[in-house]
């Protein structure tokens, strides 16, 4: 125990994550700042001033925080009632239900947004069910560019990590603590508010945390479905950085945003700390019961399906549209035959236009789990010893000035991520432009703070007790770590490496910006088809959109079946 | 007095019957043990008492009063839990609150009921420490100062002193005793140790898969175990297996140690309880046993020996005091069969 510190040991299990900060976050971040405001006139002062002179600007940043507001406390709203559903009950196709809820986490925004349009857009399902059926000139329901729009999608990305990231840690709350209460004569309602919420708060503070930076960082969505009446910071930066080429203010924005995320994350993290409590895990397998009373199921019914049709019928509406044909394809003369069609899907194989950078969808695929694989291999590398640093070692200052750093590159858009990879890492002395692991590394600290996120509550609650019992029977700190800390936060890392797997298969943003032609990941072949006109182009992206939906799908059915088969919980 | 009647009471966890047709009575101011192996339903019947689990088939009944249509919350009953399910966002004076909240006390009364228990308990003083930060038999006490505080029409115990070392459990007993008689609690006390049941409370329960296998006083149940379950289960080990054959209309048993007259109705084979209570050394019985003495262990008061009589192994306690063969030496002992024989169906 003397032979190291304990304060060297906490450095040294933060090694890996700082080494890794500061390589590919605060070089490249360095590195475009620099370059931005070397281009800009009048120095550091100039752009500021341009930023919060303007009531445009301002209006931006209003906007922003307005909309993840109430985007997470839609979020959480929906999400809650799941989370207990999901923490409490078994039931047949729970499973099932589980890997159906994250699918939306790790769709790209784009495929949302075209989903969202197959299904309540102009052209879309219910659009064109009433244009028939009352037989109207215009469609009726107005929902592309609208608030409602952003917040329904918000919701629809979001509720998996409620569900996640709260269920889990509810699911091991000791169901003794809430029958004490009602013994003592608290009703429902009363047990809930006094005891439940007070002991399940750290993981709806965690939640609500990740909810509110990717919706005070959302892009794809405020820019497809929100139009140009909304802007967010993110797709401010974006303008100014893409469409007025303004370094200088976009750098400011970025700097902006990211100081607004590590307040919130100090803010946080100071909150955890108060109202975290050393809690007797139960295995989810004791405190999860059956719906016996008629008023459980009534619950679960309309819980399950209020999700599913959030859920699944955007998804459907999509999977549908890649086999319907509605519109005539360019050059097309005859009357479209409106139906049934597998050529969206005929048409991904063939390379119409004979283009050097044609793809096939195969190679996207096994492109992107590759690089997917690598980023849950890095991501666990790295997260487990920050989160073991985190949890065993909370009270030392070196925890204390991580904490938030981790969290950092979630506030960080995508675009100035992307651009910052571009300028530091393609020269000397750290040229990764032909290294396959590029992408990999800019998913990975993307998927950092959510392996953190996931295990570092877990190894918190593990009572000292476990490796005080273990150390005493002669096991050595790396022992107690491989035969009682990792087992015990099985669960959590599988959380953990299926939210750095989707968040991989899913990232479109930087890997937009960094990844070689050649190899492009599949909401990349997504994005190409999107932006090329016609309906057959418009056809094959939902097409491709959905064969990504159904590996997701296939690949968190694997997990959850692999976490019963073998991880096993406690 | 009536207070709590549980009548027939069944519950199956899927293809587990954990209790099968359980019923018993709890007069006021009267406590209970419910004695039994870990997984014999014990737990499951405190559970359906408090209202936390609703039984398969039967009726728990309040003063004659059904309560199935009580919630567990409105029950005005006390529960301690096994790990006492302290709360762990809470002081210990919040915890022991709860109740007194949930009832709506004023909160002078409130802090006044808090002091009175915490004082009961024998922690005076202890409203503004952290729960996390007590020793286990200082959350024992919490628990119960939680338990009593709301003055419980009937307090529960489950395993209450299970996870505490055998030194202070022998000390909260008699406290627990003592609060128990002071306060005039109707109690139900769950446990599997036979001491702990006998020394607390004024009668027993003893319970195997589910089934209740004898009630009464711990003296009862001690001199006239009901069922070769409770008298393994009370420690009383010198079973014997046996025929009964009938002799001139006495019956008399024919056992590996020998023939012994026995009263009884029964027929065929029997499983025979040589109490070791009643056996004493010496020639003075009508049935003189003739072994040698195996091993013997000084246990403080008593020697506990074992004997080995016809190729079986008998085991008696004798007072320290008296002159004992020693190990290897023959040993001469006796009994009367009315007092030391119990007999049952051959299991």
């Amino acid at each position: 125990m003397n032979a190291i510190s304990h304060r060297s040991r906490s450095a040294l299990l933060w090694l890996p994550a700082a080494l890794f900060l500061a390589l590919f976050y605060f070089y490249p971040l360095g590195s475009i700042l620099q370059a931005s405001f070397a281009r800009g006139q009048g120095g550091l002062l100039a752009p500021l001033g341009e930023a919060f002179g303007s009531p445009a600007i301002r209006g931006v940043v209003w906007f922003t925080f307005w909309q993840a507001t109430l985007s997470t406390l839609l979020t959480l709203a929906f999400g809650l009632p799941g989370a207990y559903l999901l923490a409490r009950y078994r039931f047949p196709g729970k499973s099932l239900l589980q890997a159906l809820s994250t699918i939306p986490f790790v769709l790209p925004t784009l495929v949302v947004a075209a989903a969202f349009n197959a299904m309540l857009g102009p052209r879309g399902w219910v659009n064109l069910g009433l244009m028939e059926l009352f037989d109207l000139a215009q469609p009726p329901v107005q929902f592309t560019y609208s608030l409602t729009a952003i917040l329904l999608a918000h919701v629809f990305y979001n509720t998996a990590i409620v569900l996640r990231l709260v269920g889990d840690f509810w699911s091991h709350l000791d169901p003794r603590l809430s029958q004490a209460a009602q013994v003592l004569g608290a009703s429902r309602g009363q047990t809930l508010r006094r005891i439940t919420l007070p002991l399940i708060m750290p993981a709806i503070a965690s939640a609500a945390l990740l909810v509110f930076i990717f919706n005070f960082t959302s892009f794809g969505v405020i820019l497809v479905l929100g139009g140009p009446r909304f802007a967010t910071l993110e797709v401010e930066i974006y303008y100014q950085t893409v469409g007025l080429f303004n370094l200088p203010l976009a750098a400011t924005l970025a700097m902006l945003q990211l100081g607004c995320t590590l307040c919130l994350t100090v803010a946080y993290t100071y909150l955890l700390r108060r109202v975290s409590r050393p809690l007797s895990l139960r295995p989810g397998a004791i405190t999860q019961k059956r719906l016996v009373s008629w008023r459980e199921r009534l619950f679960a019914a309309v819980y399950i399906t209020l999700l599913l049709s959030l859920l699944v019928t955007p998804l459907v509406a999509l999977a549908a549209r890649s086999f319907t044909r509605l519109e005539a394809e360019r050059g097309q003369l005859t009357q479209v035959e409106r139906g049934f069609t597998l050529d969206f899907y005929k048409e991904l194989g063939v390379n119409r236009r004979e283009s050097l950078f044609y793809v096939s969808p195969a190679t996207a695929i096994a492109v992107s789990l590759g690089y997917a694989s690598a980023t849950v291999l890095l991501a666990l590398l790295l997260g487990l010893p920050a989160s073991w640093a985190l949890a065993r070692h909370a009270a030392s200052p070196i925890s204390r000035a991580f904490d938030p750093l981790l969290m950092l590159p979630l506030g960080t858009s995508a675009v100035t991520l992307g651009l910052g990879f571009i300028l530091a890492l393609s020269r000397p002395p750290l040229d990764l432009r032909a290294s396959p692991l590029l992408i990999p590394l800019a998913h990975t600290l993307v998927a950092f703070p959510f392996v953190v996120r996931s295990l570092a509550p877990a190894l918190r609650s593990i009572r000292p007790r476990l490796g005080q019992a273990a150390a005493v029977m002669g096991a050595a700190p790396l022992q107690v770590a491989r035969y009682i800390d990792l087992p015990l936060i099985g669960r959590a890392m599988l959380v953990a490496a299926i939210f750095a797997f989707t968040i991989s298969l899913g990232e479109f943003g930087a890997t937009a910006l960094i990844a070689r032609p050649e190899y492009p990941t599949i909401p990349l072949v997504i994005y190409r088809f999107l932006s090329q006109p016609g309906a057959l182009n418009y056809g094959q992206a939902l097409a491709l959109s959905t064969i990504l939906m159904l590996i997701t799908a296939a690949g968190m059915l694997v997990i959850e079946r692999f976490r019963i088969a073998d991880v096993g919980e406690f | 007095m009536p207070g709590l009647t549980i009548r027939d009471i069944q519950k199956s966890f899927g293809d587990v019957k954990a209790v099968r047709g359980v019923s018993f009575e709890v007069a006021q101011g009267e406590t209970v043990a419910l004695l039994g192996p870990s997984g014999c339903g014990k737990s499951t019947i405190l559970a359906i008492i408090a209202g936390l689990e609703k039984p398969d088939q039967g009726e728990v009944l309040w003063d004659s009063a059904d309560l199935a249509s009580t919630p567990v919350n409105q029950r005005g009953f006390g529960l301690m839990f096994q790990d006492f399910a302290l709360f762990p966002h809470m002081n210990v004076a919040d915890n022991v609150a709860f109740g007194l909240r949930m009832a709506a006390l004023p909160r002078q009364q409130m802090g006044e009921r808090v002091a009175e228990v915490l004082e009961l308990v024998g922690l005076p003083g202890f409203e503004q420490r952290d729960v996390n930060t007590l020793s286990g038999g200082e959350q024992q006490r919490v628990a119960l100062a939680r338990s009593l505080a709301p003055y419980p029409r009937l307090l529960m115990l489950d395993e209450p002193l299970g996870s505490l070392d055998r030194a202070l459990r022998d000390r909260l007993v008699v406290e627990l005793r003592l609060i128990l008689r002071r306060t005039k609690q109707t109690a139900i006390y769950v446990t599997h140790d036979q001491e702990e049941a006998f020394a607390l409370a004024d009668r027993v329960v003893v319970m195997n898969a589910g089934r209740v296998e004898q009630s009464g006083t711990g003296q009862a149940i001690y001199q006239q175990p009901a069922t070769v379950f409770v008298a393994r289960f009370l420690g009383l080990t010198n079973l014997l297996q046996g025929e009964v054959t009938r002799r001139d209309g006495q019956a008399v048993v024919q056992t590996d140690i020998g023939l012994v007259p026995a009263e009884t109705s029964l027929d065929g084979p029997v499983t025979l309880l040589l109490h070791p209570d009643a056996v004493h050394l010496g020639t003075q019985g009508s049935c003189q046993l003739e072994g040698t003495v195996v091993e013997r262990s000084f246990r403080g008061g008593i020697y506990r020996t074992s004997v080995e009589v016809s190729g079986v192994k008998l085991s008696f306690d004798f007072q320290s005091n008296q002159s004992l063969p020693e190990e290897g030496q023959p040993i001469q002992l006796a009994f009367d069969p009315a007092e030391a024989l119990r007999i049952y169906p051959a299991e």
